[in-house]
């Protein structure tokens, strides 16, 4: 009865599993699933859509985790952990499942909020925030960025992408790429006062008329199965640069520090920019006011990864 | 030194602690003392009783990127309400 122990006691949550037969990376995956979720309810295989449900991703190469993921079919997800819902052998949740479990007050937070949209969680981690979250109203908010303030040292602290915070409305005025976090810190002077740097957790919950102008640009996208693209880090950045400059600061960067994300990015899209203008200009002409995007706080997470080696090793060393 | 078990692997790196090492521990208590070391002030999000208490979400939908994955959560959520299966 797993089931019934990673959702609703009552049995009543329903499932749906989406299979993607091409590579869409993250973001044009969010979409076919949102895709497939209308279909259905079209179709009356899902009676109604819900305020709040919930995407959890598992797909993967299992690379990370191997050999274990060898063993499981590939499959990180399937990586068996220590929470146990039944006497039996087969009554510890697996990786899928102990994330959804972990979302469940997710979901109910953000029922709280008044937010109607989706919930994206990805399949290999687990996150639960340092403290319980104020009151907020997230009802005028079309995206919604899950971030946290970890402590870190240097290393991975460029390993990680940093989200610049007002501090007066909560929401998440700059997106910062991979990059060492004294440059971040340059790229915000003079807003110390007013913003704070939050590491970007990945998860995410985006609205459904978010999800609706997001059709309105990829929605070809989606069905080509040569076409893929990711959230993190540019549909961030793009959206957010509102100026031309802020965009070709970017650029300039990856330029003068070799790196290759944009130049993938233009040989798929290279018309990247504009279609970020067009998915803003969507997303503001249906919600009639200026795009929001909100932070989340996690503080000081409990952020597991399960598909980082070195974080493996360390829980294998507590245990000693 | 002890030697990880075969439940030691997975989840230890979560809560940092030796008794979860044996594997011995429900849903609610690795939750707590997750928390419990963790968190500095009262906590009150508890993932047990939401489900109890039917509030978790009504709609999952869970994104899988190879046809061996639809079969991991067929396999996951094993109540025997089998998961539909779209393209």
């Amino acid at each position: 009865m797993v089931r019934r122990h990673v959702f609703r006691a009552d049995g009543t949550t329903t499932i749906m599993t989406v299979n993607e037969f091409s590579k869409k990376g993250n973001f044009l995956g969010i979409l076919n699933a949102w895709k497939t979720v209308k279909q259905a309810i079209a179709a009356g295989t899902i009676l109604a859509l819900p305020q709040v449900f919930l995407i959890t991703m598992v797909f993967g190469q299992g690379k990370r985790l191997s050999p274990f993921t060898q063993a499981l079919g590939k499959r990180k997800s399937a990586f068996p952990t220590l929470y146990r819902v039944g006497p039996h052998p087969f009554d510890y949740l697996n990786l899928a499942e102990a994330c959804s479990f972990y979302s469940n007050a997710m979901v109910d937070y953000l029922c709280g909020t008044g937010f109607h949209g989706v919930l994206v969680r990805w399949g290999d981690e687990i996150l639960i925030p340092e403290s319980p979250w104020p009151r907020a109203s997230f009802r005028d908010v079309d995206v919604v960025r899950f971030v946290g303030q970890p402590k870190l040292d240097p290393q991975t602290a460029r390993e990680k992408e940093w989200l610049a915070v007002s501090k007066t409305t909560g929401h998440v005025e700059a997106h910062f790429p991979r990059q060492d976090l004294e440059r971040v810190r340059s790229r915000i002077a003079g807003m110390e006062q007013t913003h704070y740097l939050g590491v970007n957790l990945g998860s995410l919950a985006l609205s459904y008329d978010f999800l609706e102008s997001a059709m309105t640009v990829f929605g070809d996208d989606v069905e080509s199965p040569e076409r893929w693209l990711d959230a993190d880090p540019y549909l961030w950045v793009g959206l957010l640069a509102r100026e031309a400059n802020q965009w070709l600061a970017q650029e300039q960067y990856e330029a003068q520090s070799g790196l290759l994300g944009l130049r993938s990015l233009y040989a798929r899209y290279p018309d990247f920019m504009q279609r970020m203008a067009e998915l803003r200009r969507s997303s503001e002409s249906r919600s009639g006011r200026r795009l929001a995007i909100a932070a989340l706080d996690f503080g000081n997470p409990l952020w597991v990864d399960m598909g980082l080696a070195c974080s493996s090793q360390k829980g294998t060393r507590s245990c000693q | 030194m002890t030697e990880p078990t075969e439940n030691s692997l997975p989840m230890c790196d979560i809560v940092g602690l030796p008794e979860f090492a044996n594997g011995s521990q429900d849903i609610a208590s690795v939750r707590s003392v997750a928390v419990g070391t963790h968190s500095s002030g009262p906590y009150q999000f508890n993932e047990s009783e939401i489900a109890e208490l039917n509030m978790g979400p009504s709609l999952a939908v869970v994104v899988a990127g190879d046809p061996s994955d639809t079969g991991l959560l067929e396999a996951a959520f094993r109540d025997g309400a089998a998961a539909r299966v779209s393209c």
